[in-house]
Parts: C-alpha cells; sequence; structure tokens
C-alpha cells in the first residue's frame, strides 16, 4: 500500500472516525473519572 | 499415549518454542540463544527444531500447537489506537497498517506460523490456536507452581488488551477476576522512565532497576500526581497527555521533559544524579502499585500463596517487597517470566484444556525443573568439539573437577561454568554462569568492565546454598529462579563510615563480607541453590564453602554486553577467550585461560554485536 493512499485513507477514514467515536465512547479511556472507585473491570 | 503440546511466542521480542508433555514442561527455549540475536523477534524455527530433537518427536507427535496472543483482538488494539489518537498518529498509522495487512502481516500471523513450521519438514503440522496474551502468563504462573491453588497476577507492558490480570488458579483451572487496559499499563510506565533514562525499551528495563538504590526518589510524588492516579485497590490510570506511546514509536516528548528537568538521557551518555532519582522514585511507585495489587489478590481469592508473570514480575526488587510485606505466606514466580515464557503458558492452557494434570502438586517441588529446560551437550560432543579445534583441556572426574573449580574461585579466579542444560528465562542460574568471589570486593568491577564489558554501576547476584541462605540473606522463602531481592543480614554487614562517596562511587564502598554481591542499599538478588533443583551447582557452592566457609558465589550470566547467554561449546569457549575469564568447566572438562592460544579472530567482535 503506498503511503499516498495510507495517508488519505487516514485523514478522510480514521480521522473522522476516531474524532467521531471519541465524542460517545473513547475505547482508551483516557479521561480519567474522578469519582472511580476503581480501574479494574471485570 | 503420551500428549504433547508445543508452544510458540514470535514476533514482538524474545520468542521462544516450548513443549508440554502431558501437562509437564519437558523442552523450552529462547530464539536468540540459537540465532545469537538478543531478544530475537523472529519466528524460533531453531527453538522449535531443538525442542522436538530433544523428545525425539516429529510435529505429527505433537497434538497441537499453541501461540501466545490473539492476533485478531491485538490488531483491534492496534487499530483502535491509531485511531483514537487521530489526527496526531499519521506516521505511526503509515508505517503500522502495512505490517498488519499487508501479505503475510501480522494479522495472519496464525498463518504465518502454520507456513514456518511447514518449511521446517518435520512432519504434518497440527491445528494451531491462539490464546490470550494474560492467559498464556497466567498458565505459566500458575499451572506449573507447587500449589493446589493460588492468587495469579500479570502485570506487563501490554498484550492484546490486558496490561494488568488478576486470577484465581485452582487445580487445573484458571478463572479470570479482573484487568486493567491499555493504555494504563504498569509495564509501559516503567518502560517510559527507562527510555527517559536513554536505555533500551524492552531491555533495560532491569538496568533502571538497579540504577534505582543510588537515587532519592524525589520526583516519585510528581509521578503520583502528574502521571498516574493509584487506587487504593492498586487500580491505575494513567494521563496519556505525558506519553507518546499512542501516537508514534516513542515512549515520551515534551510534556515528559518539562516534567522532569530537561531531555532524556542519550543512550551511552553520562548517567547523572536526575536519572538516579528517577529510577529510585519510579521503582518506588512500581512497588507501591504491586504491593496494593497483591494485597487485592490476597482480599479477591482468599488464597495464601500468589503467582506471578509478565514482564514487571522480572522486577526482583518488587517482588521482595511482597514477600516482606506478609501479605501471602510465599510467592512463586515464573522464571521465564517475560513473553518467552509466553510459549510455555500458551502450551500448558491448551494441554490442560485436553485432560492434563498436575501430578507435581503436592510434592513441594514445581514442575519446572529448575528453568533447566535448554539444550544439554554430553561429554562426547564437548569432547568432539574440543579436539577438532585442538583446544587445550583437562578431563577431570566430577569431584576433582569441582574441586578444582572451587579452588580457583577462592583463589580469585573468574570461572566459565557451563553444565547441564540451558536455562529458559532472562536469568542464568548455574548452567551457563560466570562465577567468582563475592567477597573480594575487587570482583565486581573485574567482571563489569574485564569480562561483561557492561556499565560499572551494575551490581552481581549472588548464588547461595538453599539451607545456608538464611544466615546470609533476610529471605523468608526459597528464591531458586533469582526473582526476589533481599536485604544482605546484619550479620554480615560490615559498619560503613561515611566516605564522602556519591553516585557509581557508592558501589565500591564495602557495606559487608560479601561485597561483589551487594548493592548500595544492602540489598542483593539472591538465587537459592538447593540439592534437589541443580545438583552439580549445589556440590560446587558446597565445595566452596568447605574451603572458604562461605557458601556464597557471584553468578552473573555467561556472556558479554549485548550478547544472549552462551548456548553451545563453541559459543562458550568463544566467550571465555574474549574475555578475562581465566577459567572454563565445560561438563567434565577443564580449560585454563593460560594454557590457550592467543586468541584472534578477523574484525573487532566488539563492533559487531549491538549494545543493549
Amino acid at each position: 500500500m503506498g503511503k499516498i493512499l495510507l495517508s488519505v485513507g487516514y485523514f478522510l477514514v480514521a480521522t473522522p472516525v476516531g474524532w467521531a467515536s471519541r465524542l460517545i465512547h473513547d475505547p482508551l479511556s483516557r479521561r480519567r473519572d474522578r469519582r472511580a472507585q476503581t480501574y479494574w473491570s471485570a | 499415549m503420551s500428549e504433547l503440546v508445543l508452544g510458540i511466542s514470535a514476533y514482538y521480542h524474545d520468542s521462544a518454542a516450548a513443549i508440554v508433555r502431558d501437562g509437564v514442561p519437558v523442552a523450552a527455549a529462547q530464539e536468540e540463544r540459537f540465532s545469537r540475536k538478543r531478544h530475537d523477534s523472529s519466528f524460533p524455527a531453531q527453538a522449535v527444531g531443538y525442542c522436538l530433537d530433544e523428545l525425539g518427536a516429529s510435529l505429527q507427535d505433537v497434538s497441537a500447537v499453541a501461540y501466545y496472543e490473539d492476533p485478531r483482538l491485538k490488531f483491534r488494539r492496534v487499530l483502535a489506537t491509531l485511531v483514537g489518537a487521530a489526527p496526531t498518529s499519521v506516521t505511526s498509522f503509515r508505517d503500522t497498517v502495512p505490517r498488519w495487512l499487508g501479505k503475510g502481516g501480522k494479522l495472519r500471523t496464525l498463518e504465518v506460523v502454520r507456513g514456518e513450521l511447514e518449511s521446517l519438514d518435520r512432519g504434518a503440522v497440527p491445528g494451531i490456536v491462539a490464546r490470550r496474551h494474560h492467559e498464556s502468563h497466567a498458565a505459566s504462573a500458575f499451572f506449573p507452581s507447587p500449589y493446589q491453588s493460588a492468587a495469579v497476577l500479570c502485570v506487563d507492558g501490554v498484550g492484546e488488551w490486558a496490561t494488568t490480570t488478576l486470577w484465581h488458579g485452582r487445580g487445573t483451572e484458571l478463572t479470570a477476576l479482573g484487568e486493567i487496559r491499555f493504555p494504563h499499563s504498569l509495564g509501559l510506565l516503567y518502560s517510559a522512565f527507562t527510555y527517559f533514562c536513554g536505555f533500551k525499551v524492552d531491555s533495560g528495563e532491569y538496568k533502571l532497576m538497579g540504577l534505582a538504590p543510588y537515587g532519592v526518589p524525589r520526583y516519585a510524588d510528581l509521578i503520583r500526581e502528574r502521571l498516574i492516579d493509584i487506587k487504593p485497590d492498586g487500580s491505575f490510570h494513567l494521563d496519556m497527555r505525558y506519553f507518546e506511546y499512542l501516537r508514534g514509536h516513542v515512549m515520551t516528548g515534551r510534556a515528559f521533559e518539562k516534567l522532569f528537568d530537561g531531555p532524556r538521557r542519550e543512550a551511552e551518555g553520562p548517567l547523572t544524579q536526575r536519572e538516579f532519582d528517577l529510577a529510585a522514585s519510579v521503582q518506588q511507585v512500581t512497588e507501591e502499585v504491586m504491593l496494593r495489587l497483591a494485597r487485592t489478590a490476597r482480599e479477591r481469592t482468599g488464597e495464601s500463596t500468589l503467582c506471578l508473570a509478565g514482564g514487571v514480575a522480572l522486577n526482583c526488587v518488587a517482588n521482595g517487597k511482597i514477600v516482606e510485606g506478609g501479605i501471602f505466606d510465599e510467592l512463586w514466580i515464573q522464571p521465564a517470566a517475560g513473553d518467552a515464557g509466553g510459549a510455555l503458558g500458551a502450551a500448558l492452557a491448551v494441554a490442560m484444556e485436553h485432560g492434563a494434570g498436575r501430578d507435581h502438586v503436592g510434592t513441594g517441588q514445581d514442575a519446572m525443573s529448575g528453568a533447566l529446560l535448554g539444550p544439554a551437550f554430553s561429554d562426547a560432543q564437548i569432547a568432539e568439539y574440543l579436539r577438532g579445534r585442538g583446544i587445550a583441556h583437562h578431563r577431570l572426574d566430577p569431584a576433582d573437577l569441582v574441586g578444582d573449580v572451587a579452588a580457583a574461585l577462592a583463589d580469585g579466579k573468574i570461572v566459565g561454568w557451563f553444565q547441564n542444560r540451558m536455562e529458559f528465562g532472562p536469568r542464568a542460574l548455574g548452567a551457563r554462569s560466570i562465577l567468582g568471589d563475592p567477597r573480594d570486593p575487587a570482583m565486581q568491577s573485574a567482571i563489569n568492565l574485564k569480562t561483561k564489558f557492561r556499565e560499572s554501576f551494575r551490581p552481581f547476584a549472588p548464588a547461595v546454598l538453599a539451607e545456608d541462605a538464611k544466615d546470609y540473606f533476610d529471605l523468608s522463602q526459597e528464591s531458586p529462579y533469582m526473582l526476589l531481592v533481599a536485604q544482605v543480614a546484619a550479620a554480615r554487614q560490615l559498619p560503613v563510615t561515611d566516605s564522602g562517596a556519591t553516585g557509581i562511587d557508592l558501589l565500591h564502598v564495602q557495606r559487608s563480607t560479601i561485597p561483589a554481591v551487594t548493592h548500595v542499599d544492602c540489598s542483593a538478588r539472591v538465587q537459592t541453590v538447593s540439592a534437589v533443583g541443580n545438583p552439580g551447582y549445589h556440590e560446587l557452592l558446597s565445595a566452596f564453602k568447605a574451603r572458604t566457609g562461605c557458601p556464597v558465589l557471584v553468578n552473573t550470566s555467561f556472556n558479554v554486553r549485548g550478547e544472549p547467554i552462551v548456548n553451545s561449546p563453541h559459543d562458550a569457549y568463544t566467550c571465555f577467550m574474549r574475555t578475562n575469564i581465566d577459567m572454563l568447566a565445560m561438563g567434565n572438562f577443564l580449560l585454563h585461560k593460560s594454557e590457550q592460544p592467543a586468541w584472534s579472530e578477523e574484525g573487532d567482535w566488539r563492533t559487531e554485536i549491538p549494545l543493549d
């Protein structure tokens, strides 16, 4: 895959998807929940 | 009919292969020992070949192949990371995506593994299954342990999503109790500081641990305030604004530099008080998290024993603090706690699923055979090598050989000790070791600078007769795999007057009767040696004790800096001749440096071995 094609895909697809998904749910849990008692997940 | 399962870990670092027979590890080795490339990540073709040869088996005799992580799940995490970090991850995206999606890419790892196994031409390849990364660690920690049931804690950088997992092991079952997910990772926090202090990630973490006693943990509060939020139950959350590993191929950037007083130390640059203090600080925070995790493991399982694996379980200082804290009655740590051990764990997980038992439980022994699971070389093979090369040697009876080596050690000589099967895991445990007299204050510098050609700040580890360990170290349990740090016993410590020494010079202040293995905080990374675990090594320690009254030897891995531990007689002889090792004991053969011709080879080997 050419670098140009990958860059186009990154800015046209990955970036908007990333922005949109962060509005709904951040899979990387970057925002700290100050009320959380624990960071363990089941 | 015995059932064999082959486990494989590959394509990240420390590729390895392992075979378990009816649930018992019978052969295991890292690829680096054969390829002679440190931390080799390529498919472990030679390690697989060795494992099959050890059992006289072909792939047809193997019922299943277990791969140590789930490539598809890992790809989902990689993709989520790249997309989640957009628009700042374009370079990483362009580099990473082709590696996963291209022809023969990582997403098709299981097909690639099949192709590699087929190309070995060792018979029909059985079904290949993937186990999750932390399941492989947990299986490697619990199933070979001597316990019927135990709490199991796995802590590392990252596999698929999990970076920390808690399990309850009972019989032949492991139950997952909880996990902490990427990017929140204690292993990656430690690696970030490893990188910032100028050492290599996935390799230099143990150097940072060795550096910590020189420093003051003056950054620990800052780390807790800004980088990591630690809950009372040991779970944690990293503030990703300070880390770069979501966006690119480096661990830290400007935010880290701003927080910790300037740019990162360049590799091989001078070590300053800042690096000492950073090491002390992250070590203190790591210990705090590990202690809290251990307490949670105890509370949630009700078990009195704990099994550990994952790269952070190689942090023997933190392990020692768990023992010292008395949270559990006993700890058992997988000797190949890093990703190489994943090969073994994956194989064990599949074997247990197929109905294997854990017959060793109740014997008081673990199932690791002292981690001596690698290749052995018979006297006939060693003789063939020595005679073929015209190398001067003496063949001795075993008792005479042990006596001569003990006498040489007592006389201040440095000895290469090549015996038995090679160790599985990163530590040399008396099969491929360089040995010395720990009572000699000059021994630490002599081995570091003239034998290993490595940094002078790094202390050596003591091997001690298990029955004498308590006389020399404050250790409440055995430590057969050199994965626990303990204080040198008060009776062996010497009064230290303020010499005015600072930094690395602190190591030259004699603090105990065994200075070569005593760190600046009077700690030592202990290996206890029992007659059951390694009889030949135990005999040597006993002979040294009989001669000197001291049941302790300096034990360091048989290699030079940047080189994998030696595997074959050729590797051992080459290392012997390149360094100032005085004597080499290989099987029943003794080689004296003074009887060898001058060593010459083409090129400068020191420039050919990359620094670690």
